[in-house]
């Protein structure tokens, strides 16, 4: 299985971080998982990142320099090229209000950070690149 | 006007009435009677004159006739007439003639003036006046109608006498004369008479007799006593004052003295009805009509056309009518003195209840004048002592009314100066608006916030006067403005916007909109507001300090709570024993950290306006099931199974994300204080209009001492402090907090090392629509 999505490169994984920790965290279990990682630390090195190389799934986190998570999300849902892609919200802000903008701007998932072992991301992830990921708040 | 003054009227109207009938009936009724009476009475008299005049012509013809049967005058006239004309045999005969009547038969009668004698031409052949001779007495005719009828007279057969009028200064004599004329006959042996071509023509003056005989001469008037045999005549004259009987001429001429003309030489023109009738249609009349000097009489006529004289009597109307008119007199003065005798026995006898009623109304006009004090005197038996006592008891009975209305306008008027005091230092802005809207009343603060003087708003609408802006920025429709819509709704609406600040922008307030009912009827409105810039700026700063708060202390822990979790994976080689154990604490640490952290986050946000109520239609089973989802990995760490059972269908009306946070809150702590294979059962049911969510856990239950602070801010149960160490103490009282805000109610039972059932009671009566 894990030599199929290889090959067809679809288990190429977007994170959108600016905290060097959480992005050693997330990048240490994702390619553990036998995912292949590229990572953005700021809100206009995303388009930068994509165009390198497509992922299949986009973490993306809200508070960013100089360009938040709510506008990136933004972009890709109006690009044609990215607006498929799944993007899954891992933040820390956790208002209501936050979460229900961020599904409104066509976000599939919201973590908020604190509140979920990593385990449960990389589940999440692994649902996605199987293609069962399914729109779900985890709050 | 005074009921005295309308009883007198209607008195004297009555009386006014009767005297106008009274008169009326005298004079329609018995004066037609009293007028026929006289003309009957007139006619008589007229008729009378009437024989006697011709009486006393017939005695004036046995006269004449006498003369022409005289032998001497016979043959004088047929020497004359033989005579040639101009002859001296003719004027010895003529002198022979005049000698004789003169002196042989005139001196008989006084009265006769002259005599002619005229031949078949009626030329004066011989006369008792010689200078008449030669004199046309035909011709005079034709110009002088009816002074005598010559032509009659030389064409008549014996015993025939013809009269003419009576004419008054005539061109013979100047006083007025009578004429007589005679055709002269001669008899023959056989004695047969043999008329001649003669005529005697005899004036006479003896109108004076004439009135004698009528009994109108000036001794008549006079008042000396009536000749005999004129009695009736007379006495019916002399009964009245203004009688009168004379003769008018053909050429309407009075020949006779009457009352006012007492020399007939006057030539008095007689133009009267009776006159009039008699000249030109011969006929005689008796009614009423003007006499020659204009006053009204009653008059009878007799007319001799042939001989151009009218016999006239006549009496004054009002003489007639004189009766009536003292029968008139004395009944208006009967009525007069009816009048005043009435006048004083209505002032005699309804002078006391008229007093009576009269005080009354002076009692009234007291009363109009506010004195309420005043009482009618009035104690008698009738109606009006009856009026009087009603009156009295209306009195008091207004005056009772006037002192209660007196001390609720005190009171009134006591609240209302509170409530002006209390509305004017308010620290919020009023606006009352009447029912179409229109500003009655604004306060100070009112003015101070919109920028407004309340003398150049008053009258004026209320949404003419500022404009309004929603939360989103755009200005509300002045017809969908609370203040606009609220009388309609009649319902309190509370809104916030933001108001147009005069000169300078828009400011937010928060509006509250009441209608006025009075009686069941919307009378207005009133709206108060206040500024809330100050409000959102700190709700502002708090919801900045929350997203801070959030971010800043969760990123750290969640990097910690990740790594540690990384490192326990053994993606960086296997732990020791005592790295795992030390491992295992530190993450135990960051948990308790996350754990105080979210619940501080939501005491924050809840104790702020950012957790504001909105109900929705909620399916009870989706909620719970997402709930249970939500968990499923807390549970599944701890090994507790959390069970629903039958979960019935419900609909609640309430906010999903309130019940939702209570509902997780309590399962998390069925979760955290259960031993690790227990079980945890999640239940509802419908109780007394309540929909009652149970949680039963088999966990360690609460002692019984402490059951009292278990929902107080930072409480935890010592039991609790030792099995978990990760507890802030701010989840039961956050949940209770929530609970509040949607109606519901929190409780529990415990049994400590038993477990632990909360019950959620959420009103269904009231959350729903």
């Amino acid at each position: 299985m894990k030599g199929i999505i290889l090959y067809n490169n679809m288990n190429h994984v977007l994170i959108v971080e600016d905290e060097e920790f959480l992005v050693r965290a997330l990048k240490d279990n994702l390619i553990s998982e036998g995912h292949t990682v590229s990572v953005a630390v700021d809100g206009e090195a995303v388009f930068d990142e994509l165009k390198k190389k497509k992922p299949s799934l986009i973490l993306l986190d809200l508070l960013l320099p100089k360009k938040n998570g709510f506008d990136v999300l933004r972009d890709i849902r109006m690009d044609p090229e990215w607006q498929h892609i799944p993007v899954v919200i891992l933040s820390n802000l956790g208002e209501d209000s936050e979460i229900k903008r961020a599904l409104e701007l066509g976000a599939n998932d919201y973590f908020v950070k604190s509140q979920h072992p990593i385990q449960e991301v990389i589940e999440k992830v692994r649902e996605y690149l199987q293609g069962k990921g399914s729109t779900k708040v985890g709050a | 006007m005074k009921l005295r003054t309308k009883a007198a009227l209607f008195f004297g109207v009555f009386l006014l009435a009767t005297a106008l009938g009274v008169a009326f009936y005298v004079e329609h009724v018995v004066g037609n009677v009293f007028k026929e009476q006289a003309v009957v009475n007139l006619r008589i008299i007229a008729e009378q004159s009437e024989s006697a005049y011709l009486s006393f012509l017939g005695s004036m013809k046995v006269r004449v006739l006498d003369w022409t049967s005289d032998n001497t005058i016979r043959q004088t006239t047929k020497a004359l007439l033989a005579a040639p004309a101009d002859s001296a045999e003719r004027a010895r005969l003529a002198k022979e003639f005049s000698a004789y009547v003169s002196e042989k038969k005139m001196p008989f009668d006084k009265t006769i003036l002259i005599t002619d004698l005229l031949d078949k031409n009626g030329i004066v052949i011989a006369s008792t006046l010689p200078e008449r001779i030669g004199k046309d007495e035909k011709g005079e005719e034709m110009e002088h109608e009816k002074v005598h009828d010559f032509d009659s007279t030389i064409n008549s057969n014996f015993g025939e006498v013809f009269f003419g009028t009576i004419v008054v200064n005539g061109d013979e004599y100047s006083e007025p004369t009578l004429n007589m004329t005679v055709r002269l006959f001669d008899i023959n042996e056989s004695g047969d008479h043999q008329p001649l071509d003669a005529v005697l023509l005899v004036y006479f003056s003896n109108v004076r007799e004439i009135a004698e005989v009528l009994g109108t001469g000036t001794s008549a008037y006079a008042g000396t006593p009536a000749v005999t045999g004129r009695q009736t005549n007379r006495a019916l004259m002399e009964s009245y004052q203004t009688s009168e009987l004379y003769l008018v001429n053909n050429e309407s001429i009075m020949v006779t003295p009457s009352r006012a003309i007492k020399d007939v030489r006057v030539k008095q023109k007689v133009d009267t009805l009776p006159v009039r009738e008699c000249l030109e249609n011969g006929k005689e009349i008796n009614e009423e009509y003007d006499n020659y000097l204009g006053v009204r009489v009653l008059g009878a006529s007799m007319c001799f056309q042939k001989e151009g004289l009218v016999v006239l009597v006549e009496i004054q109307k009002d003489e007639i009518f004189a009766p009536l008119t003292t029968l008139i007199r004395s009944t208006i003065i009967a009525v007069s003195i009816f009048f005043i005798f009435g006048i004083l026995i209505i002032s005699i006898f309804i002078r006391k209840p008229l007093a009576r009623i009269n005080d009354v109304v002076m009692v009234a006009k007291r009363v109009e004048k506010g004195d309420l004090e005043a009482q009618v005197g009035v104690r008698t038996k009738d109606e009006l002592g009856y009026l009087a006592s009603s009156f009295n008891t209306m009195i008091t009975a207004v005056r009772n009314t006037q002192k209660e209305l007196r001390a609720s306008k005190y009171k009134v008027e006591e609240k209302k100066a509170e409530d002006e005091a209390l509305l004017a230092s308010l620290g919020e802005g009023m606006i009352a608006t009447d029912k179409s809207g229109n500003i009655i009343a604004i306060n100070r603060m009112a003015e101070k916030m919109l920028g407004l003087k309340s003398a150049e708003v008053i009258g004026k609408k209320a949404v003419d006067v500022f404009a309004a802006l929603d939360e989103g920025g755009k200005e509300i429709p002045k017809d969908q403005r609370p203040i606009s819509a609220t009388p309609m709704t009649t319902a309190t609406v509370s809104k916030n916007m933001s108001y147009h600040r005069k000169g300078d922008g828009y400011f937010p307030v928060a509006v509250t909109v009441t209608p006025v009912i009075l009686e069941g009827k919307i009378i207005g409105s009133i709206e108060i507001f206040r500024d809330i810039t100050k409000e959102k700026e700190i709700e502002k700063t708090r919801e900045d300090l929350l997203s801070l708060a959030s971010h800043q202390l969760r990123t750290p822990l969640s990097g910690t709570k990740w790594l540690i979790e990384t490192l326990k994976r053994g993606l960086h080689g296997p732990l020791t024993a005592g790295q795992t154990e030390y491992i295992d604490e530190l993450y135990k640490i960051n948990e308790r950290m996350t754990g105080l952290v979210h619940d501080m986050l939501g005491v924050l946000r809840m104790e702020g306006d950012g957790a504001q109520v909105k109900k929705e239609s909620v399916s009870i089973k989706d909620l719970l099931t997402t709930v249970l989802e939500t968990l499923h990995g807390a549970a599944e760490s701890k090994r507790i199974t959390i069970r629903l059972t039958e979960a019935v269908d419900f609909t609640a009306h309430t906010d999903p994300l309130l019940l939702r946070n209570i509902l997780e809150s309590l399962i998390t702590n069925a979760i955290n204080y259960s031993e690790p294979g227990r079980e945890a059962v999640v239940s509802v049911e419908q109780k007394e209009g309540n929909l009652v969510f149970a949680i039963k856990d088999s966990g360690i239950g609460i002692p019984r001492d402490e059951q009292r602070q278990i929902f107080e801010r930072f409480y935890r149960a010592s039991n609790a402090k030792t099995f978990d160490t990760r507890g802030s103490g701010l989840g039961l009282y956050i949940a209770s907090m929530l609970a509040k805000k949607i109606g519901a109610r929190l409780s529990f039972e415990s049994e400590v090392g038993k477990g632990s059932t909360f019950f959620v009671h959420l009103p269904q009566n009231t959350a729903r629509v």
